[in-house]
């Protein structure tokens, strides 16, 4: 059989690997790859699926990529294997979801070492809600930390699956690949769906060609796709004339058709990215299909940060990398924001901390930008007494406290897996986190699953790291979101020498007002160089102060020898001087410099 | 002197009424020292051994660079810094202003000043005489301390005793401007420590002018190693002005009026005639190895090589040793001015400021001189574009950073075209 005949729809399977970041999913599509002669060996670049430098440089997956692998079997049958990429981190769960929607199947990936880690669970039920068939695959069993059995074991208590089905491989080393295909053909079933019904395709991603315009990746869930089609993108509310269908391989290899079960891409002279929707059904126009696939969702930011340029002669290519970046990546939203301190720049919406540290590195890797964040900060939903409802994530935009109602703030169900030795200092920590609920779920091998109900806002400052320590390294966590709940929230503003810094204030529980705002007033103290006054730096609510610090006045500032020779060394010391403080950023009388900004500002960095 | 001055008015203070140097000023360096002290970074190698031989080369080429370099300057000050100049031979410095008058670099009867230390004149009691005989004005000692273990820390070969005999060896032999250096904020020194020192410096007849710095930490010198080490060499002082302003407090209690951030006087008169220039940016020549000069008419600053053999070399070449020269734009020029002039209690002259550089640079520093006399740093005497801006001792302690906050904008578009 040649590569371009079609391979009947009984010999399709269509799969996913879904992994907790870093347990070896992009080695193991590399070497599946590899194994079924998708990629020559010059074609080949380690971790192919992950083509952004910053995915391969942190070893995760952020936008997906997908390719159609051909598998001949030990008896000769040829299979062709659509391997879905997904995204492994948590604020990319929807993309997650939409992958496995196009699957029948998936394999999960464990660590031999590291075990089942709380990811892992949440995938694990993301799949199962899908009804996938899930192959479990025990990785790096090459390390000499490996301990199989022991994952076996979590397999078995924490998942819920066979512990005998799961494959021992080595993706690193190529062990167990064959093994591996051999489950994905016996075990992953074929895709279902009628060719002779109405069209309905999922769009699970989309690629932008230069040339081309919008690739759709679609999953073909019942009818056939061909060109020449006219179709309908049912939410866009828009018709286009289907130019070409194809697989996904190294390159796209255009297809006569695509029927239902296919994975694939069709090109449809669409020219801007925006004006799709992924997670969008395609249907026929002739003979439209009545329900769309429930693929689609508005991408709801969560995590909010105020981007400024360093240089405010930046902002205008800031903006731009903001267009172009929110063209591939729907999730990212901006407005325009001013601020006394930091001038021109923009408050971003993102779909979590890691999603806003990925954001912030392509800034400024690929566009070369020096920028300063703001601390992130959750949306609030803040009622007036007018009875009216607004949508708070900008501590700008937050109303008088004197006409507030009341104030609700988004809670999260983080699912934490840790050591059973570890649950004193863990629930410690939640509790210092607002902790609402919990309840605890003795696993296995000594571990323990908490479910914790919490406040978003609580982890999105240093919680990983901390939850890191805690654990010595052995905890892991997840979250979903769940709902909004009554909150006591109060606007935390920083004053220097009595004037307010707009770019420090914040939005903050109650409870958290107080060392939040000594914590901002240490780290301005330390950022800001003496003056020849002293000045106080102050954290308040309203007009109340509730923390403050002082920076002495400067008492000596004058170098003792200035004679002849002096005087050149001088005059550049004091250029180069001058020309800092021109950076600095003017607050009533006191100058800040950048540098104090990124100390007090800088967030820990996310997972 | 039982009155106190108050740091916050200077007014009626007759030192500031004297007018300014307005004559050329030549500078000598002397490259030698018997020793190298663990904080300096100027320009000496030690004359060990047999050093009479240097000696004789380096006054060779020096006569040779007056030669060189001769033109009309008509120097009223000769000055020779170091290195230690009172190493230099009978007759040297004679010799030297001769030469200099007979070039046209100085006048017929410059007043010669130069660098000594104390050890010198004790090992040589003619030598103080000697000087007097050369028509030797002023002589500034390196006497640095008077505790002794502050002497061992700082490496001097002298101790306070040496210190307390050649001052009055120079009394007695009736060299009329004799200057005392000091370096205070070493390691473990009090305000009280400190003003101890002081005050058995200005008890010592015959001083009427002191110099006094704060140590400062120099990359690759001895200090500067055992700093980076992680040894303290330095005092800590709650806000770091607390010994300013002990030497200034105390200085002025006997006497001495500050009239540079460093410089203190007992009269008008006993000012340092040269030193100044350097302050009100009056032309310059300096000769010798690393010599600094200043050409105020061409907008220039020069200077020599640093090396002894390499600027030897030019000159036995008949070629001028200048290393590098640069040459300032009016922001550099204007910044320069600045902080050299806010160094002083003369002060920076408004009028002449704005001729020179353009009124809209004095007027848009206006509400910041404002804030200035506010918080007592400055006082304004005459109107706020054409008076003279003079700082307070707590302004002198900022002098920099008043510097700093000058806005200069309206000059810097040229220097950034460039």
């Amino acid at each position: 059989m040649s590569r371009s005949d079609p391979v009947p729809i009984e010999r399709v399977r269509n799969f996913c690997i879904i992994a907790h970041i870093d347990h070896g999913k992009s080695t193991l599509a590399d070497r599946l790859i590899q194994r079924c002669g998708g990629v020559s060996e010059r074609e080949f670049r380690d971790q192919l699926l992950d083509s952004m430098d910053l995915e391969r440089e942190r070893g995760i997956t952020i936008k997906s990529n997908s390719v159609s692998l051909l598998h001949e079997t030990k008896d000769g049958e040829t299979y062709q294997l659509n391997l879905i990429d997904t995204p492994g981190h948590v604020d990319f769960s929807h993309e997650v979801r939409r992958s496995l929607m196009s699957c029948e199947g998936a394999l999960l990936l464990v660590d031999a070492a590291q075990g089942v880690e709380a990811q892992t669970v949440a995938n694990h039920f993301v799949a199962m809600e899908y009804d996938l068939e899930v192959v479990p695959v025990i990785n790096k069993i090459d390390l000499p930390a490996a301990d199989p059995e022991r994952v076996r074991e979590e397999i078995d208590d924490e998942l819920g699956l066979d512990p005998f089905e799961a494959v021992l491989a080595s993706a690193k080393k190529g062990e167990g690949i064959e093994e591996i295909l051999d489950a994905i053909v016996q075990r992953i079933p074929p895709p279902g769906g009628d060719p002779a019904d109405p069209l309905r395709a999922l769009i699970f991603d989309a690629q932008y060609d230069t040339f081309r315009g919008v690739v759709l990746l679609v999953r073909v869930v019942d009818g056939e796709i061909r060109r020449g089609d006219r179709v309908r993108l049912m939410r866009g509310d828009t018709d286009h004339v289907v130019e070409e269908v194809g697989l996904l391989r190294l390159r796209r290899e255009p297809v006569d058709v695509l029927s239902a079960g296919a994975v694939g891409y069709a090109i449809c002279g669409i020219k801007r990215i925006q004006d799709i929707a992924i997670g969008d059904t395609v249907i026929d126009t002739a003979r439209p299909a009545q329900t769309s696939l429930p693929g689609y969702r508005e991408p709801r930011p969560v995590v909010f940060s105020s981007v400024y340029p360093i240089s405010t002669d930046d902002y205008g290519e800031l903006e731009n990398a903001l267009g172009k970046l929110s063209l591939n990546d729907p999730a990212l939203t901006y407005e325009r924001e001013t601020s006394t301190a930091l001038g021109f720049g923009f408050r971003c919406g993102f779909l979590g901390l890691l999603h806003l540290d990925v954001v912030q590195e392509r800034l400024r890797r690929e566009h070369g930008l020096s920028l300063l964040l703001s601390a992130p900060s959750v949306r609030y939903r803040v009622s007036t007494r007018d009875g009216e409802l607004h949508e708070v994530e900008n501590p700008a935009y937050y109303p008088d406290p004197a006409i507030i109602d009341g104030t609700e703030e988004p809670y999260i169900r983080a699912s934490i897996l840790i050591p059973e030795r570890s649950v004193g200092p863990v629930m410690e920590l939640l509790t210092e986190r607002r902790l609402a609920t919990s309840r605890m779920n003795f696993l296995s091998s000594r571990r323990v699953e908490i479910q914790a109900e919490l406040p978003l806002a609580e982890v999105l400052f240093d919680f990983h790291d901390r939850l890191k320590t805690v654990t010595h390294g052995y905890g892991s966590y997840d979250y979903e979101l769940l709902d909004y709940r009554s909150t006591r929230l109060v606007k935390v503003d920083i004053l220097v020498n009595g004037e307010r810094v707009d770019a420090l204030s914040q939005l903050v529980h109650e409870e958290k007002a107080r060392p939040r705002a000594l914590g901002y007033c240490e780290r301005l103290a330390e950022a800001i160089p003496m003056h020849n006054f002293k000045i106080a730096i102050q954290g308040a609510i309203g007009g109340k102060i509730i923390a403050r610090t002082n920076i002495r006045a400067l008492r000596k500032d004058v170098t003792a020898r200035c004679y002849g020779g002096d005087v050149t060394r001088k005059r550049k010391l004091l250029e180069r001087q001058k020309e800092g403080k021109k950076r600095m950023k003017q607050v009533g009388n006191v100058q800040i410099p950048q540098s104090a900004f990124v100390a007090v500002l800088k967030s820990s960095p996310a997972a | 002197m039982t009155e106190r001055p108050d740091s916050s008015s200077l007014s009626p203070d007759p030192l500031t009424e004297t007018p300014e140097p307005a004559a050329p000023g030549l500078y000598v360096h002397v490259p030698f020292c018997s020793r190298i002290c663990p904080y300096c970074d100027f320009a000496v190698t030690p004359l060990g051994g047999p050093g009479s031989e240097r000696l004789d080369r380096y006054r060779h080429a020096l006569l040779t660079e007056l030669e060189i370099r001769a033109a009309a300057l008509g120097a009223d000050t000769v000055y020779f810094g170091g290195g230690t100049p009172s190493l230099a031979p009978a007759g040297f410095f004679r010799e030297v202003a001769l030469a200099a008058s007979e070039r046209g670099l100085a006048s017929p009867s410059p007043f010669i000043f130069l660098e000594a230390n104390p050890e010198d004149l004790v090992h040589d009691p003619e030598l103080a005489r000697q000087w007097a005989a050369e028509e030797i004005w002023g002589v500034s000692l390196g006497v640095q301390a008077l505790d002794e273990s502050r002497l061992r820390f700082l490496g001097r070969a002298h101790n306070a005793s040496d210190a307390a005999v050649a001052v009055s060896r120079l009394a007695e032999a009736g060299i009329p401007w004799i200057s005392v250096d000091l370096i205070y904020g070493t390691a473990g020194q009090t305000p009280e420590s400190l003003r101890e020192e002081l005050c058995a410096m200005v008890a010592l007849p015959g001083v009427n002018h002191i110099s006094a710095y704060e140590l400062s930490i120099e990359l690759g010198t001895p200090f500067g190693r055992r700093q980076a080490r992680g040894e303290t060499l330095t005092a800590r002082s709650e806000d770091g002005s607390a010994l300013f302003r002990a030497v200034h407090e105390t200085l002025a209690e006997n006497g001495f009026v500050a009239y540079e951030a460093c410089n203190f006087a007992s009269a008008p008169e006993f000012r340092s005639r040269h030193n100044r220039k350097y302050w009100s940016l009056v032309e310059y020549l300096g000769v010798g190895p690393s010599a600094h000069s200043f050409a105020p008419e061409r907008g220039e600053r020069f200077w020599n090589r640093r090396a002894f053999e390499d600027w030897e070399e030019a000159i036995l070449r008949g070629e001028k040793p200048t290393a590098e020269r640069e040459t300032l734009r009016p922001y550099e020029r204007a910044l320069e001015e600045v902080f050299l002039r806010l160094r002083t209690t003369d002060g920076l002259p408004l009028g002449g400021f704005s001729a020179r550089y353009g009124e809209a640079v004095v007027r848009a520093n206006r509400r910041l001189f404002g804030k200035w006399r506010a918080r007592g740093l400055v006082e304004l005497r005459g109107d706020e574009m054409t008076g003279c801006l003079r700082p307070t001792r707590d302004g002198l302690a900022v002098a920099d950073a008043l510097a700093r906050e000058m806005n200069l904008d309206a000059l810097t578009a040229d220097r950034d075209a460039a």
